[in-house]
This record gives structure tokens, sequence and C-alpha cells, in this order.
């Protein structure tokens, strides 16, 4: 299954690939540091506040405050360190999250197309159902339920989007299901577990790291949407959503409280699309001929 | 026949699935009143709210009556203000559905049309910027570009106002904003669905029989792609619940987004149940909807 990771056409096509492609992968590589290292880069605590320094501009602005690089807030919070954490936050929970729909999607579709019949049916009942249930209002619900918290929200998000990789994993499994090497391992003696997870995954993998890349900027957005309306972590934490959401309110004289977050969202929601359009592009080589 | 039969009841099976699957969300985290009631309430109060909204009965009770209701047509009350939920609805539907329309309507307007011309002119400059703006429509989450417009037609501007829908100004926004993530799928749709129909042979013939481009494109191709995109449109709609949502909630616009919103942080679970439902209802009942034209149109579908 790993062995699509260092799949050495991968790098030679990256090589090729358009300087778009380039920037955005390094710019994801970047702020994937970012939030790993954010305790060591922040400057700050970004919690602790300073009524001294309140609503300062950033760098180049009149008023700016040496220290803090990109201003601070309506608590005197320095914004770059709320951005970093901010970062860190919503990038553990897409990754955790998009990790949650990729297993359980993946399990349903691989059974559901493996064994049919009646339990295909119900899943894919299952997944009807999923779809008639808009993930933003499912984790209004389940919020609005179980309260917010960190576990909650990955919850929620983690559990929006498996229908996907549910519905693709099974239309490739029932595809591959009469290939010769499939039959020669049943022939074989093989057990099901081994037969899906050594010969069905790995030559399923392709679309299914493709719908990850693309789940990971699904939940960003959804779990920052969720944060901008008030419903994901509370605060003091930061979490890009919910700066931009409570930074709307000084939108008319501080625009950098709430469009510094906003623009993160945007370039690592975007960062993500752009990593899984390549991807799709590049792995898919059984799509294309087809 | 067994198609649409079929079909038909699984339609239900699923409204039935998101309606208890709701019921069960609202329920599981214990008694619904202990979210919502105010602190201090004496226990004759509590007694008298738990009776009102029939909470006192047993899970099992609640959820057959529950069900009763919506067969007959009443789908409880909110927890606060004590009106029947379809009134609250009502009440608040206008406004969206006038955003939601417009925003439709000019999507419509520009993005099919586009859609089109990137299908013709595949390597024209004006394609490459199309594309860029679908791929722009579908990236930038609306409530973002939202807050980007405000500052520059509000606040550096000062054209057009921030907050609510009196005046016809006050819709610019909002429908722009939304008609920005409703116009991606329209342009990459129309423009996919007219490159595989002039991929075909009729459209050879018509051209070699020595027609007009004109005649050719939109007699001959656009007739043809319509039937695709029309049902896209179809699955389209149901699937902008978040936008919405996000659209009234940056803008303040009182609406059914900004209602279900409230519903979810103060836990009001009616409003709830009935705004799940109702958009659960639209999304299946959209989708038989085009898989039944299609049979109705594509004889294959029906045999498989």
């Amino acid at each position: 299954m790993f062995s699509i990771l260092n799949n050495s056409e991968l790098v030679k096509k990256f090589k090729k690939s358009d300087l778009i492609i380039k920037g955005g992968l390094f710019l994801l590589f970047f702020l994937i540091l970012v939030a790993i290292f954010a305790p060591i880069l922040a400057p700050y605590d970004p919690n602790s506040t300073s009524l001294l320094a309140r609503l300062r501009p950033p760098l180049g602005f009149e008023k700016f405050k040496v220290g803090f690089l990109l201003g601070t807030d309506e608590l005197g919070r320095d914004m770059l360190s709320r951005l970093i954490y901010g970062l860190r936050f919503t990038l553990f929970i897409a990754l955790v999250g998009s990790l949650i729909s990729m297993t359980i999607g993946t399990l349903i579709g691989v059974i559901s197309g493996y064994v049919g019949g009646i339990i295909d049916n119900i899943f894919m009942m299952l997944v009807d159902i999923q779809i008639a249930f808009p993930g933003t209002l499912m984790a209004l619900l389940l919020i609005s339920v179980f309260g917010s918290s960190i576990t909650i929200l990955i919850f929620v998000v983690g559990i929006s989007g498996w229908e996907n990789y549910a519905r693709v994993v099974r239309g490739q499994v029932i595809q591959i299901k009469n290939e010769p090497y499939v039959s020669a391992a049943q022939v074989a003696g093989a057990k099901p577990r081994r037969i899906i997870l050594l010969h069905m995954l790995p030559n399923i993998a392709s679309p299914i790291i493709v719908l990850y890349t693309f789940g990971i900027s699904n939940i960003i957005l959804l779990e920052s949407s969720l944060s901008f309306l008030g419903l994901g972590i509370q605060p003091p934490t930061a979490t890009l959503g919910s700066m931009t959401g409570l930074g709307r309110d000084f939108l008319s004289s501080y625009p950098h409280i709430c469009v510094l977050p906003a623009i993160v969202i945007l370039s690592i929601a975007l960062v993500f699309l752009l990593l899984g359009d390549w991807l799709r592009d590049s792995l898919d080589v059984r799509l294309q001929r087809k | 026949m067994r198609f649409i039969i079929i079909r038909t009841l699984r339609a239900f099976i699923t409204i039935w699935g998101v309606i208890t699957l709701t019921f069960i969300a609202t329920r599981i985290a214990g008694n619904p009143i202990d979210n919502f009631a105010p602190e201090g309430l004496s226990d004759e109060e509590y007694n008298y709210l738990m009776e009102y909204f029939g909470l006192n009965e047993s899970y099992f009770v609640q959820y057959i009556s529950y069900f009763k209701g919506i067969i007959e047509g009443n789908f409880g009350f909110s927890y606060f203000s004590f009106q029947p939920v379809t009134e609250v609805f009502f009440s608040k539907l206008p406004n969206t559905l006038a955003l939601f329309g417009y925003a439709f309507l000019v999507s419509l307007i520009i993005g099919i049309p586009l859609g089109i011309y990137a299908a013709i002119y595949r390597n024209s400059i004006l394609t490459t910027f199309i594309m860029a703006l679908a791929f722009t429509g579908y990236a930038i989450p609306n409530y973002i570009l939202a807050i980007f417009a405000i500052l520059l037609f509000s606040f550096t501007l000062h054209l057009l106002p921030t907050v609510g829908l009196e005046t016809p100004y006050h819709y610019i926004m909002p429908v722009g904003c939304l008609a920005m993530s409703m116009l991606a799928g329209k342009i990459r749709y129309s423009r996919s669905a007219m490159l595989d129909v002039l991929n075909e042979d009729y459209i050879r013939t018509a051209r070699s029989k020595g027609l007009s481009e004109r005649i050719v494109i939109f007699k001959h191709a656009f007739r043809n792609a319509s039937m695709p995109i029309v049902s896209i449109l179809g699955l389209q709609i149901a699937g902008f619940i978040a936008a919405v949502v996000l659209v009234e909630a940056v803008f303040s616009i009182d609406g059914i987004g900004n209602l279900i919103v409230k519903a979810a942080i103060f836990s009001n679970y009616p409003i709830l149940q009935y705004g799940v439902m109702l958009w659960g209802s639209i999304v299946v009942l959209a989708t038989l909807l085009v898989d039944l034209t299609y049979a109705l149109l594509d004889p294959r579908i029906r045999v498989n």
C-alpha cells in the first residue's frame, strides 16, 4: 500500500509539473512545518492578553507596535501566534478527521463490494441516508446535542464524508473482484481478510489517497465554517474559523483581525485542493485509460 | 414499473432513516429539556414543560407520536416561542427563498453560457479566464468571499450596505456571494456536458451537411447537452444548505439558515429536526425525480 508513496513515477511527474503545483506543494510543506513547530515558532502565548497593546495593526501600518509582526486583536493577543496555533489546530482536526472518515468509508466500501447481497444493500441504504443528511446540518445537530469540544468536533467532521469513500471503494472492489489475481488468491485458499488487505487494497489505493486529499480540504472548510458560526471550539482557544468569525465585528476599523485568518484558511484549503487535483491526474492512470 | 416502485420505496426508506437518526441524535444525550431550560426552574414549571413537549413519555412512545405527528402534519413546537415549527419556518422562508432564488438565477444566466463558450473555444484566453473563475468559486468558501466583499464594497468604497435585506441594494452582495459558489459547478458541468456532445457523430454529420455553426451548436449540441445539465442542476439545488447558512450568518439575514444555527446554539431540537427532515426530503425527492426522469427517457436504466 505504501509503495505508492515512494512511487518514482510520481517524483518524475512532480519534476515535470507546473510552477503552480510546485509552489502549492512547497507552501503545503511550509504550513505543515509551521504547524508542527508552533510552540517554537510562535513569539507569544496565543492566549496571553495585553491591555497596552490592543488592536494594533500589522507591520507597515500606522500605530504598529514593535514585536507584534501581524498586529494584535481586541484583547491584545498576538495575531501571529494565534494564527500559528490556529493553523496547527485546524490541520490536526483535518488530518485526524479525514483519517476517520477514510477508515469508516473504506471499510464499509470493501465489505459492501466484496460480500455483496443484502449487506451491500443495507450499507448502500446507509450511504443514501448520509447523502440526504447534509454534513453541515448533521454537524450542527450533533454539536447542539453533545456540546462542542475537540473530541466532538473531530468526531463530527470525521463522520462527514465517509460516504464518498464507501461509494468509490465499493465500485473499485466490484470492478477488480473478478480479476485473475484475485481468483488466483481465492483458489490458493487465501482468507478474505488476506485477499482484501494484500491483494485488493494496494490496487485501489490511488483513488482513496486522492479522496483523502480532497477530504482534508473539505474538512478544513467544514471545521472553519462551524467555528465561524460559533459552534466550534469555544474561546479563548485559537482556531482559524473562530478568529474569522469573532473578527467580523471589527471588520470596519481593524480588518486585519478578520482578514488574516481568512487568508490562512483560504490558502490551506486551496493547497490541499491543488494537491488533490494533481494527485488525481498523476495517480489515476487506471481511470484515465478506461 | 418495477424499477419505479423499488426506487420510490428506497427514497421513502431513506427519508425514514433520516428522521429516525435525527430523533435518536436528539435523545441520545439525555433529556432535551436539561439543555434548553433556564437554571432555577421550579419542579412545577419543569414538569409543566416536560408534559407540554411530551418529554415525560418513554423514548419509544415519543418516537411513535413524533411519527404520527409528521403524518398528520404536526412537526412539534419550538422549545422557546412555543409556536408550531412549521409556522416559525414559514415566517423565515421568504428571505431565504429570495436569496436562494436570485442567486440560482444569476448563476444560471451567467454560468451556462460561460460553460458552453468554454466547451466550444477550448483554447481561447477567455476560456482560461472562465475556468479560473470556476476554480475560484469552487475553492473560496463563500463566507470568506463575503468578508472580502464587505471589506471592499462597504468599508472601502462605501457603496453597499452590509446587514439585512431591506432594499434591492442589500441583495447585491449576499446574492453575489451565493451565486459565486453555485457558478463553479454550473460552468464545469455545462462545459463537460457540451464537450461530450460535441464529440458525437451527429454533430459531425450536421457540420458536414453544411449547417451553420450556430445551428449546430444551439439546435444540435445544446439540446442534447441540456438533459444532463438539467439533472445536475436539480441535484445541485439540494447541496447548498451550507452555503445558505453561512451567507445568512455573515450578512445577518433573518432566514432559515440563521434560524437553524440559532436552534443549534440553543438546543432547540424541534426546529433542528424539522430543518434536517425538510432538507433531507428535498435531497431525496430531487434525486428520485432525476432518476425517474432518466428511467422514463432511457430504457436501459429501467431494465437494470
